[in-house]
């Protein structure tokens, strides 16, 4: 329980000061893993908040298709993905991140964005649209946030030059597509081997 | 006797008394289902909003069979049915009865010789008679009186926006109150070709956009990487044709054209050219006739799926209905449709058959509604909707009528309400506004008072700290 506070404490204390707090993260170990999966959380609860809890006037999901395991899989499915490349990359390119400190680093990545999504989603449901703008320069804040949190990150955790750092960038972006391409691969493969036992099933027992 | 027995029994007297009584055809039944969307653009079953009474032949009406129908006029003066019987190159008149009351095969020219039609695929008729039929065989267009007494021919309009060799082809044809003429042509993009009524050139009018899907852009940047010669032979990206224009009461110009997803397929062209009437659809549609009332309902006459929807003047659907079939009420090639007051009617270019679609009463319930609320009278619209919702529940059009019914009425709680049941963000974000400006005035005082009670309770506690730190202070 002091851990998740400490780590809460942690956690706020780099999103204003990033450079300190993951330099903390880094060399002392600093930062809860407990905390992060509450972040994870908080974020998966956040993109279903923002299909099912969207003022109406702002909501576009169509509450017959909302799916709250589609939900799970995409955000974090999407999340795993991104921790898996970034950590592939990383110890392809020999850089100093270790798997424990890159969790972290992506962890408070969603931390702005989440947060301000949340008051996004709960001004929402008070606002018309000719206000619609402040709300949209609030979540344009949001992402400015999380994309100058994620480069320092990268920079303190991994250790390299700025253009390493969008180098390391531009490659996890590219080792996204290939997980991709390779989990579809995979999906199709078992799917074909589903088939492939099914009609043998099916062939034994239209012959018993 | 067991009951299964029983029951067999029963069923087979029933059917033999249902025999002797045969099954008359009710007034509601209609060869087609009849839909509306819903919020997210998904069909829903709807009441009919028209059934098919009855299909007429032209051996019916004692002219010999139709060939080849090409178009349907109405003139509401005169109470006139117009028929351009295109394959027998005549023009039939029929009164509001359907019985033929006319028929100019041939017409006289000024001059007492004969002019023969070749093949008439339009016309439009002016409240005195006036008849301009667009001829597409000899290539003009014809203006003579209800005797048949040719008063102009106006060829191909000079201008230079035209090749002087172009095939002018002109199928369609609308005339405004000063007599101003609107043709469309086989081949003309650049919109209708407009005419003075000297039948001098004035303009295009209501000329379109080129519309590209992605494909057309990828097909375009192609085309820049070929030679001159090799993207020549490749398809020029012009405007769409337009397949049919019509004249409303009011002197709007309504142009229809074959298209998809993401275009407008229907336009009510305002005199600067740009579209008053936004009406989107999923797929691709071949709409070849529109016509439009004075309140702005739009009726639409797909030829391929031989659907008629029917819109109100937002665009909203009404009914959708129709459909492919021999049946009446369903269609091989409908090329065209008129309105006349209650009724409908639509020509078949394969069948040759006009038939007749009378509006149910539902039909009139949304009608009387979409009316009422079109000459403003918001409060007496909103019994005629809750009649069509308790008839409809998915009707969208009745919950956006009496959101803007309620609106008007400054009701917002309640406009609030309906707007949401017809996911009409913009409707319902104006009474969120209206509504919420509303309750904040109502709390204005409680709202100063629990300021002032604040603002007083944080001076005191800052004075009474004050005292304090004094006391201890002086205490030590």
């Amino acid at each position: 329980m002091n851990g998740l506070k400490e780590g809460a404490k942690q956690c706020r204390y780099t999103m204003f000061h990033p450079v300190n707090g993951f330099d903390q993260i880094k060399w002392n170990n600093a930062g809860s893993m407990l905390f992060c999966v509450l972040i994870l959380t908080a974020f998966f609860l956040v993109r279903v908040f923002d299909e099912a809890l969207m003022g109406f006037i702002f909501n576009t999901a169509n509450p017959e298709e909302i799916s709250v395991p589609s939900i799970f899989l995409i955000s974090m499915g999407g999340f795993a993905i991104c921790y898996v490349s970034n950590w592939a990359v990383s110890s392809l390119m020999f850089t100093e991140g270790k798997s424990r400190q890159v969790f972290v680093m992506l962890c408070y990545t969603l931390v702005p964005y989440t947060v301000c999504d949340l008051i996004y989603i709960f001004a929402s449901n008070f606002t018309n649209l000719e206000m619609k703008a402040f709300l949209t320069a609030l979540r344009v804040v949001g992402l400015l946030w999380s994309g100058l949190i994620l480069l320092i990150g990268e920079y303190y955790v991994h250790q390299l030059t700025a253009v390493k750092v969008f180098l390391n960038l531009v490659l996890t972006a590219a080792g996204i597509v290939i997980l991709l391409f390779l989990l579809l691969l995979g999906y199709s493969l078992v799917q074909q081997i589903y088939a492939f036992l099914y009609t043998i099933y099916n062939e034994i027992a239209f012959r018993l | 006797m067991n009951m299964g027995k029983k029951v067999s029994v029963l069923l087979l007297w029933g059917m033999l008394l249902s025999l002797l009584f045969p099954r008359t055809v009710l007034a509601s039944e209609a060869p087609y289902e009849t839909f509306t969307l819903d919020v997210w653009g998904n069909a829903v079953p709807s009441p009919n909003g028209y059934v098919p009474v009855r299909s007429i032949s032209g051996s019916q009406i004692g002219c010999g069979d139709f060939n080849n129908g090409a178009d349907l006029f109405y003139n509401a003066a005169r109470n006139m049915i117009y028929v351009v019987d295109a394959g027998n190159a005549r023009i039939l008149v029929l009164n509001e009865e359907m019985e033929l009351v006319g028929q100019y095969d041939r017409l006289t020219r000024p001059d007492g010789s004969e002019y023969v039609l070749s093949n008439p695929q339009g016309i439009f008729v002016q409240d005195d008679g006036t008849m301009y039929i667009a001829e597409s065989g000899n290539q003009e267009v014809v203006v003579c009186d209800a005797l048949g007494k040719i008063r102009q021919i106006f060829g191909s309009p000079e201008t230079t926006l035209i090749p002087v060799n172009f095939d002018y082809r002109p199928s369609k044809i609308a005339v405004d109150d000063r007599g101003r003429i609107y043709v469309l042509s086989k081949g003309v993009y650049q919109g209708m070709v407009y005419l003075e009524s000297d039948g001098s050139f004035i303009k295009f009018f209501g000329a379109r956009n080129v519309s590209m899907t992605w494909k057309d852009h990828l097909k375009k940047a192609w085309q820049k990487l070929l030679s001159d010669e090799a993207a020549a032979t490749m398809q020029a990206f012009v405007p769409l044709e337009y397949s049919n224009i019509f004249m409303d009461p009011q002197g709007y110009i309504y142009g229809t054209v074959i298209g998809e997803k993401g275009m407008d397929l229907v336009s009510r062209v305002n005199p600067v050219g740009i579209n008053a009437l936004p009406y989107k659809v999923n797929g691709r549609m071949s709409y070849i006739d529109v016509a439009a009332d004075e309140y702005g309902i739009v009726t639409l006459l797909d030829t391929k799926y031989g659907s008629i929807d029917q819109l109100n003047e937002n665009g909203k659907p009404l009914f959708m209905m129709g459909g492919q079939g021999d049946r009446a009420g369903l269609f091989r090639r409908p090329v065209s449709l008129i309105q006349v007051q209650s009724r409908l009617y639509v020509l078949d270019g394969d069948k040759n058959t006009i038939t007749e679609l009378e509006i149910t009463e539902f039909g009139r319930l949304v009608h009387n509604a979409v009316r009422l609320y079109n000459e403003g009278l918001y409060e007496e619209s909103i019994e005629p909707w809750k009649e069509v919702v308790r008839r409809n529940a998915n009707y969208l059009a009745a919950y956006i009528g009496l959101g803007k019914a309620y609106y008007q009425m400054e009701d917002y709680d309640t406009a609030m309400y309906y707007y949401r049941l017809a996911g009409d963000k913009e409707g319902y974000s104006l009474a969120y506004k209206e509504a919420s400006l509303i309750k904040i005035r109502n709390a204005f005082g409680a709202i100063v008072f629990c300021v002032a009670v604040l603002t007083a309770a944080v001076v005191l506690w800052k004075k009474y700290r004050v005292r304090i730190n004094l006391r201890k202070g002086a205490a030590a």
